[in-house]
């Protein structure tokens, strides 16, 4: 719990520290590679072979950013952000959603503009490199309706940490209204859902973990105002 | 993407690899009940040829029916779905899910010669909260830290009313097919601890547990090769040959080997060469109770309304209403016992078990008279089913670990599946057979 709120009083700190600032909006998508819990959801749909709606992977997920960045140096900025995904996984019947929001604080550093008093360009590509705290939110609801394990409400909650590096592109045609675009890879190590092997299968044995290392890679798009002073 | 960065899309393609089994010659399946029917179902979906050999004359083993009784079929044997996180709960999701019922009706206790509902049990003060006590101890029992002493040793350390060991004795003893003193703490406490798929129990309601792996499995059931009792096992280097007891020979790459732990108790096939001695241990400490259902049909209910078991017989520890919920005009009364006490009625004509039933219903019920009411009996003792010779097994003392021995494959042509080889904690049930069933196919094709 920690995490996020020193991250949050990072964050607002940053903001009234710095003078050359923008926010942005991100609309994107991210593959997710889980393979602890997609083996879990393989070994369901395994063991359940005469069942003709397969539960697929986790595997695509659409998410959403909303940021702030303020200079820290020449060329190098401070980015916090929000960001929200949703992994499903759902047959006419059965159901998981995963929800999963970042906290994350990250560095932009444009190269071009490294240690350079002003910005000569208007297409701007950056290295982005991130920490981010998060909060895991799993629902899994299965055809019969149960969403419980032994008559208990299943609502796991995890607080996975996030490595994330990205390339970014920033478009800056005029002096407020700018555009970006982001390839990113995210790595989340021993990130896990608290009793999902049990929500699914029943079953702790029939398959190895309920923990694993998450790794996504995604495109994101968004749209950046430049904050005047 | 996958040039930038292969490890991080790695998962994709690992799904096709389970669709390839990897076994190119014949699985020989022993046991045509739920493990073996399940595992037949399973190999012959990823294209495996398979020989289900069964020695009755039925399919089924301990699932089994009885149609002519009552005007719904008659669960000889498994009647309940333990738990809705199950192989058999989606099984009847999928091919009955207007049938399933939620346990029905509530329990009564016989405490201290008097019938009492559940609030009784829970409130009484007459108890001293003896009744709370006792189901929080069945609760904890996964926690449980201590030598490894009988359950009866074990419930000897509360204070709890005499009168509630005969319900103690109903609700987990007999529940897991044995007595309060045949049950190691240390067994018990690995079961609870690993058992996942539920605590609610559901039943179905107007068709057979056994109609599930009809509608489900046809194909595997169509296969089976009735009266082929299995004796003798023997592995040479070209693979199996399973021989009969009216010696028919089967050659197989394979063999699955489901029959209850009761038949590999009393060798009623030979292995050769031996099993190791290990599994030999594990087979030898699973142990396995005699264990009886009597079905009692009645013209009229004389119990409450909302009755769904009786507990705390003296002769049986658990009645139950098999007709609650149903769609019938039939008024059935289960009951089931397992250990010592089952062992007294084994050679009891039928007549004579009903006048001790009914004597005992009668004590439970001294305002009516059952004895006027009843107008049958039908009688399934599993320890005089020759290829069955037991209930199912329980967490018998020393047995603690040995699951996982006596489930692992013997070199990569014995497979082993069945309750009684189940490592999740769901022993003595049906949906465990089906995943040490699931379990022994996945070790088969590695």
């Amino acid at each position: 719990m920690m995490r996020p709120i020193f991250l949050v009083c990072l964050f607002l700190l940053h903001m009234g520290l710095n003078a050359q600032k923008y926010t942005d909006v991100g609309v994107g998508f991210s593959r997710l590679n889980a393979s602890a819990w997609n083996e879990t959801i393989r070994t369901y749909n395994d063991s359940r072979f005469w069942q003709e709606n397969k539960l697929p992977e986790l595997k695509n997920a659409f998410n959403y950013r909303i940021g702030y960045s303020g200079v820290a140096g020449k060329g190098l900025f401070l980015s916090p952000s929000v960001q929200y995904s949703k992994f499903t996984s759902q047959t006419p019947a059965d159901k998981i959603n995963l929800h999963w929001v970042e906290l994350e604080l990250a560095c932009d550093i444009f190269p071009l503009e490294f240690g350079m008093d002003s910005v000569h360009y208007r297409l701007r590509p950056f290295l982005r490199l991130g920490y981010a705290g998060s909060m895991l939110l799993t629902r899994v609801t299965l055809a019969d309706g149960a969403a419980g394990i032994d008559g208990e409400p299943y609502v796991p909650y995890n607080w996975p940490y996030i490595f994330h590096a990205a390339l970014g592109l920033r478009y800056q045609p005029g002096s407020v209204l700018g555009f970006f675009l982001l390839f990113d890879a995210r790595f989340a190590p021993n990130a896990k859902i608290n009793d999902f092997r049990t929500a699914l299968l029943g079953s702790t044995y029939l398959n190895s973990s309920d923990q694993n290392n998450v790794r996504m890679l995604g495109i994101q798009s968004g749209i950046t105002f430049r904050i005047k002073n | 993407m996958y040039y930038v960065a292969p490890w991080f899309l790695e998962a994709c393609a690992k799904a096709e690899a389970d669709d390839v089994s990897g076994i190119d010659g014949t699985v020989c399946i022993i046991g045509a009940g739920a493990a073996g029917i399940y595992a037949a179902a399973y190999l012959m979906n990823r294209g495996v040829d398979v020989l289900i050999l069964e020695a009755a004359s039925r399919t089924g083993g301990r699932i089994c029916s009885q149609d002519s009784f009552a005007d719904f079929p008659v669960e000889l044997g498994a009647e309940e779905i333990h738990g809705r996180r199950s192989l058999l709960y989606d099984l009847a999701l999928t091919f009955a899910q207007a049938d399933i019922l939620p346990e029905p009706g509530e329990n009564y206790y016989w405490i201290n010669n008097v019938l009492r509902d559940d609030y009784y049990f829970k409130h009484s003060e007459v108890l001293q909260g003896g009744g709370q006590t006792l189901l929080q101890i069945a609760e904890s029992l996964a926690a449980y830290e201590g030598p490894d002493i009988s359950l009866q040793e074990y419930l000897q350390n509360f204070p709890i009313d005499p009168a509630l060991t005969e319900i103690a004795n109903a609700l987990i003893a007999n529940e897991y097919g044995t007595q309060l003193d045949r049950i190691s703490m240390h067994a018990l406490r690995e079961a609870e601890q690993r058992y996942a798929s539920g605590i609610d129990g559901y039943f179905l309601k107007n068709r057979s547990m056994w109609s599930l792996f009809e509608s489900a499995f046809p194909e595997a059931i169509a296969k089976v090769k009735l009266n082929e009792p299995v004796s003798d096992i023997r592995i040479n280097d070209s693979g199996l040959v399973v021989k009969t007891i009216y010696d028919a020979e089967y050659l197989a790459q394979k063999v699955l080997i489901t029959v209850p732990i009761s038949i590999l108790q009393q060798s009623f096939i030979s292995f050769n060469p031996p099993l190791p001695q290990a599994k030999q241990d594990a087979i030898a400490a699973i142990k396995m109770d005699v264990g009886s259902k009597f079905i009692l049909r009645f013209s009229a209910p004389f119990w409450e309304e909302n009755t769904g078991s009786i507990l705390g017989g003296l002769r049986i520890p658990e009645y139950w209403v098999s007709s609650a919920g149903k769609t019938s005009t039939t008024n059935l009364l289960t009951a089931f016992v397992m250990g010592d006490r089952a062992a007294y009625f084994q050679g009891m004509a039928d007549a004579q078990i009903q006048a001790e039933l009914l004597d005992e219903l009668g004590s439970l019920f001294p305002t009516q008279n059952p004895s006027e009411l009843c107008t049958g009996i039908l009688v399934q003792r599993w320890a005089d089913e020759p290829f069955i010779r037991g209930a199912y097994s329980y967490p018998s003392p020393g047995s603690t670990g040995m699951r996982e021995i006596l489930s692992e494959a013997v070199g990569d042509r014995m497979y082993f599946a069945g309750e009684a080889c189940n490592v999740n904690g769901h022993i003595a049930t049906v949906h465990g057979a089906m995943e040490s069933a699931y379990l022994a196919c996945k070790s088969m094709m590695k």
